[in-house]
């Protein structure tokens, strides 16, 4: 009995159709998995060549962006593990421009960086992904493959860890950047 | 204070009734009014540490519906173009060969900026052929790669130019001899500071590096015979 072919259930042009469409959402997610906004476009585009050569695993039906999420997530993961072996955590601010480099607003994004990092990936990449998208919630929840609640669960429980890290004395809500 | 209520109202998921009484209790209750600044100064920065370089993402709903200007829509649909034209197996629009002389109105604007960076060289270890078309336009890609800064070896007669990639900003190279097909292209965020500063090898051993040629052994051999100068 001759093995049955498959055919690709998600043809080329509806995959690079769909991918362009939510592309930043993939970009945000890549950053929240590795912590920082370095190196995930990096992520994302190397995402989409390993989904290339596998756009046969694609259930009809299902949502794109759950399928690329996942593979976006796993291949940051990568990025990540491989980047704390040679280089450390990953999660500090970046360095800022120049011309934004004022000091308290630099010591309020460490603390912020160091708030964040102390999130769970999904948790971070819900708050990133609602906060810096304005994705809504049933988005984030397809797209990190969890519950709608579960997703806003997850952004209101990091907005309130992140206020309460950066409420402190050494920088509460009333210093200005 | 209900921080879920902070949130809702944040949100913008409240009912016109809970909106009012928020409001309300905003006026009557400072450290109300200053945890729901605290967290809008939160977004502020988040959206500025995490948004698309370039990009006009912003703290507020209306920095972020100015991302979408026409800029931000052409290099998007530049993206969408590049990749569209690889998932279609054929050349791109344009790119009627893949030695890099077709793409000249793209990359024309962008020469200046590049000529700073003739002479930076990168070696690349043997490349995995991803795809490999029929019609003349193969994409192979670097596997595992690693590149270093040689601009004291430099390359004559290579050209480059900056273009907009699916993963970013990226350099091309063209490939310096006639007849060789090549494009190399490199995210840019690291590159940049690189080619500021040409000792910044971290910088350069983060660069993954695609190459575009008609036929994988073409590209293999430039690679080798780039990587071997």
């Amino acid at each position: 009995m001759q093995p049955a072919i498959r055919t690709p259930t998600l043809t080329r042009e509806a995959f690079a159709a769909e991918f362009a469409g939510q592309r930043p959402s993939f970009v945000c997610l890549a950053a929240a998995v590795l912590g920082t906004r370095q190196g995930a476009e990096d992520v994302v585009q190397e995402a989409a060549l390993t989904a290339l050569g596998k756009l046969e695993q694609f259930e009809p039906g299902t949502n794109f962006g759950a399928w690329m999420g996942r593979i976006v997530r796993w291949t940051a993961l990568n990025h990540g593990r491989a980047r704390t072996r040679h280089k450390g955590p990953a999660l500090v601010a970046e360095p800022a421009a120049p011309t934004a480099a004022d000091a308290l607003a630099l010591d309020f994004d460490d603390r912020l960086m160091r708030a964040l990092a102390t999130l769970d990936v999904t948790a971070r990449a819900a708050l990133l992904l609602r906060t810096v998208l304005e994705l809504d919630y049933r988005r984030i929840s397809a797209l990190l493959e969890i519950p709608e609640g579960t997703a806003m669960s997850h952004v209101h429980r990091s907005r309130e860890a992140l206020r309460r890290a950066l409420s402190t004395p050494d920088g509460g809500p009333g210093r200005t950047p | 204070m209900n921080s879920s209520r902070l949130d809702l109202h944040h949100d913008g998921l409240s009912t016109a009734a809970e909106r009012q009484a928020f409001e309300r209790e905003l006026a009557a209750r400072p450290e109300l009014a200053a945890e729901l600044d605290l967290q809008r100064r939160i977004d502020a920065r988040l959206a500025a540490l995490f948004a698309a370089p370039g990009s006009a993402l912003g703290p507020g709903s209306t920095a972020f519906r100015a991302r979408f200007t026409w800029m931000r829509d052409v290099s998007l649909a530049a993206a969408a173009l590049l990749l569209f034209g690889l998932c279609l197996d054929r050349p791109l629009p344009g790119a009627r060969a893949a030695d890099g002389r077709a793409w000249g109105p793209w990359f024309a604007a962008q020469e200046r900026e590049a000529d700073s960076l003739i002479g930076c060289a990168v070696s690349w270890h043997a490349p995995a052929v991803v795809s490999a078309p029929s019609n003349g336009f193969p994409l192979a890609l670097s596997a595992g790669t690693s590149a270093r800064p040689a601009h004291d070896r430099g390359l004559a007669g290579t050209s480059a130019w900056w273009i907009e990639w699916p993963g970013g900003r990226c350099l091309v190279l063209l490939g310096p001899a006639e007849g060789t097909p090549l494009l190399t292209l490199a995210p840019a965020d690291q590159l940049v500071s690189a080619t500021r500063d040409f000792g910044a090898t971290d910088a350069c051993s983060a660069l993954r590096v695609h190459v575009l040629a008609r036929d994988p052994g073409d590209a293999r051999a430039a690679l080798e015979r780039l990587g071997s100068r």
